[in-house]
């Protein structure tokens, strides 16, 4: 899955700390959500979409679209 | 609002990559599950100490044999407190180390039996709890590399 979490992150200038501090996640949970290591849950997505203001697709797109 | 350029990733730290990075309350119940984790130990040394040495006998011996054990279920509850207290991806981390120590436990205790009839020392059951516990360890090492 591919996302837009670090483009929007620095739009707002928030640190992967910072981020992490607003779902209630580990700063590593962030990183590799960030880095494509790792794939959020649906509740964590919709964390995200929320802090964010945004859908969920307008953060995440699946791979290869 | 204008974009900024994207800043890459801060490089994990040695600590971060061995262990991650955690959420104030994993901080807390991880420091909680250490202490018991410490504490069962010690009851476990001294009750062996003891028992050894003969130095209780009775009753008195099985109430000793018996507090480590009773000590153990309040570290088996604080682990389950700390893996409550963890992110999604941390107790990932966590499932894929336990899975990696139940696993090589099991099939170490199995295994070594064979070896034991073709001729190995003959080990006991403490051993394969050893053999559990390191690749607990190895399991969260490896995953918190992995995801760092």
């Amino acid at each position: 899955m591919k996302n837009r979490l670090r483009v929007l992150r620095a739009e707002r200038s928030w640190s992967q700390a910072e981020l992490a501090e607003k779902l209630g996640v580990s700063r590593q949970t962030v990183n590799a959500i960030e880095t494509g290591k790792y794939d959020p849950s649906l509740p964590l997505a919709f964390a995200l979409a929320r802090v964010f203001g945004q859908a969920i697709e307008g953060i995440f797109e699946p791979e290869g679209e | 609002m204008v974009a900024q350029p994207a800043s890459p990733a801060p490089r994990p730290s040695f600590r971060e990559a061995c262990v991650g990075s955690s959420t104030p309350a994993a901080r807390r119940s991880s420091l909680q599950f250490s202490a018991w984790t410490l504490v069962w130990a010690l009851s476990f040394l001294a009750a062996t100490f003891l028992l050894k040495r003969e130095v209780v006998a009775g009753a008195l011996a099985w109430v000793t044999a018996a507090v480590p054990g009773l000590l153990g279920l309040v570290t088996v509850a604080a682990y389950r407190r700390f893996l409550r207290s963890l992110d999604e991806l941390q107790r990932r981390i966590q499932l894929e180390g336990l899975a990696l120590g139940f696993g090589a436990g099991i099939l170490f205790s199995m295994c070594w039996r064979l070896f034991e009839r073709a001729g190995a020392p003959q080990l006991d059951i403490s051993d394969s709890a050893l053999v559990m516990l390191g690749f607990w360890v190895l399991g969260q090492l490896l995953g918190y590399r992995r995801y760092a």
